[in-house]
């Protein structure tokens, strides 16, 4: 077992306490665009991991998540969810909500095909944003183009407000499993393929040629 | 670029107060009937101000002014003498003159002659929750529920323990900017916020209060500058 679950067995106790459920433990994700790697995690701050990343919270004051994600389900039963991770885009400084949403527009290219690495984070009583225990891996997912959106209207205070929000879909290791194998056996093919992994000759489908169209009879 | 400062106005306020709510996830009532939350890991500070009645508005409109100051706009505050700020009140009263009117002048700090200035001993990484004050003759002045200052930041005493002249203090929120040794840690800190409820405290001026003006009570969140 990892330093992780071993604090959260730790923290879960014999599960014969009250005090016993009390872990906290937080998402933490990874997404790898090209060139441009970003970290966020479910929280208020920058937190620090032991590996040296820095991970920037996504939760306002007012306590909402701006990056908006769905339950992660289990892959076990072979089944490929889509996953809609959605960020609020807001002002930043020296950016406005609407050049970073028209700049994210133009670096729309880094995000598909590339990976998001959901890792978790766990909380020890007392510790603020640079926990000591090692993050550990929950789940990769692949992304797939982005979706981009904007919106007006009118917030508490009477003010029109524009939104913007860019969604990148996700699909977990289960995508594309239930498509037909895009190859023929054949001599060259499979000489060419055993090739690409390394093996020098693979002479497997020497005789399928022979073989074609052949009857055979099982005595 | 950085976004630009503004410094709150200093005008006569009547309340003020600086604490660090967070966020908490509750639970559910378990069948021992108790109420669990799990606090936010971090969380983040809120400064509350009430300012009083506003008798100078014909010439320093700074109502007015704050008002319009609701869209974001970053706002250092210094704070007040309340009790959160440690004084040398131990060592004779803060407010060094009898007879002066308003009794307690936060605002203009006419007769404070309570601010203290230590230093941090040692570093502390952003995002660590643990800092090493060196008290020197200052005693043990520092307790639980005092506040603190770094830079821009204000901290919460949450737990101190004394070891010789250093207070081992662990703070709330977390470390925002990286601290040195020998950075001056500030008994009467800033802080940095924008205001949340722009909408809430405004009010208008009132012909039958001859210009007076009451606003309401003003709540800003912090602000974590790059």
């Amino acid at each position: 077992m990892s330093d992780f679950y071993d604090v959260v067995d730790e923290y879960l106790g014999d599960d014969d306490a009250l005090s016993d459920i009390r872990v906290v433990v937080r998402k933490c994700w990874f997404y790898d665009f090209t060139d441009y790697p970003v970290r966020l995690w479910d929280g208020q701050g920058k937190l620090f991991t032991t590996d040296g990343e820095e991970w920037l919270g996504s939760i306002g004051p007012d306590g909402i998540n701006l990056h908006k994600t769905p339950a992660l389900q289990d892959g076990r039963d072979g089944t490929s969810a889509t996953y809609s991770m959605t960020l609020n885009l807001y002002d930043v400084p020296g950016t406005s909500a609407r050049e970073l949403y028209e700049e994210l527009k133009t670096d729309q290219w880094r995000v598909s095909g590339r990976t998001l690495t959901v890792m978790l984070v766990v909380f020890k009583e007392g510790e603020a944003l640079r926990p000591e225990t090692p993050i550990t891996f929950f789940k990769e997912l692949t992304m797939l183009p982005p979706k981009f959106s904007e919106t007006q209207d009118r917030d508490d205070a009477g003010r029109f407000v524009k939104r913007y929000s860019v969604t990148v879909p996700c699909k977990d290791g289960n995508i594309g499993r239930s498509n037909v194998p895009n190859g023929t056996y054949a001599d060259t093919i499979q000489k060419q393929r055993a090739r690409e992994l390394g093996v020098t000759l693979d002479r497997g489908c020497e005789f399928l040629a022979l073989l074609a169209n052949r009857t055979f009879q099982i005595p | 670029m950085t976004p630009r400062i503004w410094n709150f106005p200093t005008f006569p306020i009547a309340k003020q107060l600086f604490h660090v709510p967070g966020a908490a996830n509750e639970g559910g009532f378990t069948s021992g009937g108790a109420r669990i939350m799990s606090p936010e890991p971090g969380g983040f500070s809120m400064l509350e101000i009430q300012p009083s009645l506003q008798v100078t508005e014909w010439d320093f409109p700074l109502s007015s002014w704050l008002m319009s100051k609701t869209n974001g706009q970053v706002l250092r505050v210094r704070l007040a003498p309340t009790p959160q700020v440690a004084s040398a009140r131990s060592a004779g009263v803060p407010w060094g003159a009898e007879g002066v009117y308003p009794e307690s002048p936060w605002s203009n700090m006419q007769n404070w002659s309570g601010d203290v200035t230590a230093v941090f001993a040692a570093d502390a990484l952003e995002g660590s929750n643990i800092v090493r004050i060196g008290m020197g003759g200052l005693g043990e002045l520092l307790r639980h529920g005092h506040v603190i200052g770094a830079g821009d930041v204000t901290y919460k005493v949450d737990d101190i323990e004394y070891v010789g002249t250093t207070a081992i203090v662990t703070v709330i929120p977390p470390i925002r900017k990286a601290i040195k040794a020998a950075d001056p840690a500030f008994f009467r800190p800033w802080f940095l916020g924008t205001i949340s409820n722009g909408a809430d405290f405004r009010t208008t001026y009132d012909a039958e209060n001859n210009g007076n003006i009451q606003i309401g009570k003003i709540i800003l969140n912090e602000v974590i500058m790059p």
